[in-house]
């Protein structure tokens, strides 16, 4: 009997908060009717779309290298459209489930096919898609958005997480964290040669992590609603030599590395401010004191619209 | 009889989950000194998830050349270390930068895993064996395709998860459970210290168990005999970057000038057979690692103010008799439980 009541009593409760949330979100939806958004994205290597199936491309670097495709992913968060009188209008973000997933979106350019189809995955995701006020007119003048896991998604478990912080080699294995940002190409001398972004010297133990470099380019882009938001591998690799040898106990490509030379490149791409310690065992001597890094990023040359 | 056919009903209805006997993995009295094995909210353990875990642990198609599997550097015998510096038997064949550590009472330790507390979670350290290319070297798809192959996978998997699915995240789950219940604490000490009948420390035992409490246990501290922290306990001078920084300890994650050197402490418990010793494997025996810390601690910037600059000059008799109770540690029930090996 004594069990019945608390059934009952259980099935009350469920009831009544069931009933405050339907309520809830019909109420927020009856005072603020929104209306669907979404942000074409694509990643380019110069003007060629990259394409698993793109045997190669050329002229990438300082070297004009050839180079071919291995993978190529990245994660935003925080999507705002701006008016043009800099108003931010925040998007609300679909949540779909696979590639959407709070505020954070998942954007996959491989599809694990032909020359990406050691690491990748088979769909592929270039369309943000969201929500907005309906009142807003679709005319705006800016986007932004940072590129990365936000910090309290990025040091999670990551058996445990919903999609899409689930792709497994987007997390680092080293070290805590995700790769905000994957591009690589087999270049001659690198097979492949990474681009790895993502937040390094962090300390303290979750929840409470922080990180000296959260490396998430904050990108702001003069946009008209309904053109798209291009990443391009070749400005990643702007300046990059492919002709040298890697550096000496430093993985090829850049890993975010404050030690690695290559990432001097590959990070001043992104607008990212990043300071090189030097190849030397005295670089970690002199490496305590870090300037504090700024979310913004000015000078990044890896984003554009078309 | 009727109340036991209702009660066989009632059961048969409900299926309820299967309550893990939590002493089939940790004495009993281990509650009077740690309370009930820690799991995370999100992987909550399961009788089922456990012995898919173990089945994990010990499948070599896991690793790209099907030959190796987590017991290949983390052997039972060895308190689930592996007996050797650094091991060469990876997929790739070639010899590893660190040695492996055993794996011991993990599920007490928040986080902080690997040499240099790289990795934060259970769960996600696997990745890094997983996907090194040498040590088991295999991409999850095709880690997964394998063993989507297999009917007693996909048996296992269903029965684990509430999704069935064959998947990265119930893989990691899974094998992290099973990793979470290697729980040791029933050595002669502990039994010492639960009064046991008829156990009892030697004279030279319990005078190398008061040495250790004065100079090894404020880092090898409590019941866990590791504090889970970094330290660098002197055995270099300098700590150079080459390997990708992997010898300069705790720094490699924090680029910290404080960190240089610093490596996790690892648990004391089964000491006697885990050797070799520190990160690299370089003492081959207890003789040398009590040496190392009797005279042979080396001057850096970094190292511990717990251990003095120099040693701590013990006597023949004090190494002998922190040799001895060492050897006190060795938890012979652990190292041969059935529950922890495939026959």
């Amino acid at each position: 009997m004594w069990n019945k009541k608390i059934h009952l009593v259980s099935f009350l409760i469920l009831l009544h908060c069931a009933k405050n949330n339907i309520e809830t979100a019909a109420e927020a939806s009856k005072e603020t009717p929104q209306q669907n958004v979404q942000v074409n994205f694509e990643a380019k290597v110069g003007t060629a779309v990259f394409s698993c199936s793109t045997a190669s491309y050329t002229n990438i670097g300082s070297s004009n290298s050839t180079v071919s495709p291995k993978d190529f992913r990245f994660y935003i968060h925080d999507l705002r459209l701006v008016k043009a009188d800099g108003t931010e209008v925040t998007v609300t973000l679909t949540q779909d489930g696979v590639y959407q997933y709070k505020n954070l979106a998942f954007m996959d350019f491989e599809n694990a096919t032909s020359l990406c189809s050691a690491q990748g995955t088979s769909g592929t995701h270039k369309v943000v898609t969201g929500t907005i006020a309906a009142s807003e007119a679709l005319a705006f003048s800016k986007i932004r958005f940072r590129v990365g896991v936000p910090s309290d998604l990025n040091h999670l478990n990551a058996a445990t997480q919903p999609a899409p912080l689930n792709v497994t080699y987007m997390f680092w294995t080293w070290t805590t964290g995700f790769k905000h940002f994957v591009a690589e190409f087999d270049t001659p001398n690198f097979t492949p040669f990474y681009a790895h972004v993502g937040s390094i010297d962090c300390t303290g133990f979750v929840p409470n992590m922080t990180c000296d470099y959260p490396n998430r380019p904050d990108i702001e882009l003069s946009y008209t609603y309904g053109q798209t938001v291009v990443a391009d591998a070749k400005q990643v690799y702007a300046g990059m030599d492919f002709t040298i040898a890697n550096t000496a106990s430093t993985q090829p490509g850049c890993h975010s590395d404050r030690t690695d030379p290559e990432c001097k490149v590959i990070l001043n791409n992104f607008g990212l401010h990043f300071t090189y310690t030097g190849s030397s065992t005295a670089r970690g001597l002199t490496a305590g004191n870090v300037t504090p890094q700024q979310y913004n990023s000015p000078g990044q040359t890896v984003f554009r619209v078309e | 009889m009727r109340a036991f056919i209702f009660m066989g009903l009632l059961a048969l209805g409900c299926k309820a989950e299967p309550v893990i006997p939590y002493h089939q993995y940790a004495h009993p009295q281990v509650l009077r000194f740690m309370g009930p094995l820690p799991e995370p909210e999100t992987n909550r353990f399961k009788q089922e998830t456990i012995r898919l875990g173990k089945m994990l642990f010990y499948e070599t198609k896991l690793s790209t050349n099907n030959k190796v599997n987590c017991a290949t550097c983390h052997d039972q015998t060895k308190a689930f270390a592996d007996g050797v510096a650094l091991t060469d038997k990876g997929a790739s064949g070639k010899r590893l930068k660190r040695h492996s550590p055993t794996l011991i009472n993990l599920a007490f330790s928040p986080s902080g895993f690997f040499w240099d507390g790289g990795s934060t979670n259970l769960e996600s350290q696997a990745l890094g064996p997983l996907l090194e290319h040498d040590e088991m070297g295999q991409q999850m798809n095709v880690t997964l395709d394998k063993l989507r192959n297999e009917s007693k996978y996909r048996k296992a998997f269903a029965l684990a998860f509430a999704d069935k699915e064959v998947s990265v995240g119930n893989l990691l789950k899974a094998v992290a459970q099973f990793v979470r219940t290697l729980v040791s604490f029933n050595s002669r000490y502990d039994r010492f210290l639960r009064n046991e009948t008829g156990i009892a420390l030697t004279e030279a035992e319990a005078h190398g168990r008061n040495l250790f409490t004065a100079k090894c246990a404020p880092c090898h501290e409590g019941m866990l005999m590791t504090d889970m922290d970094f330290h660098n306990n002197g055995i270099d001078e300098k700590y150079p970057e080459a390997d990708m920084g992997i010898h300069t300890g705790r720094f490699r994650i924090t680029r910290k000038v404080e960190d240089i050197g610093k490596f996790k402490t690892p648990t004391l418990r089964n000491i006697a057979v885990s050797a070799p010793y520190m990160h690299d494997g370089r003492f081959a025996s207890l003789e040398a690692v009590i040496d190392h810390y009797s005279h042979e601690v080396k001057k850096s910037a970094t190292l511990d103010r717990k251990i003095p600059r120099g040693g701590f000059h013990f006597s023949a008799a004090e190494k002998a008799a922190i040799k001895s109770f060492l050897l006190t540690l060795t938890d012979d029930e652990f190292l041969k439980r059935r529950e922890y090996h495939v026959e």
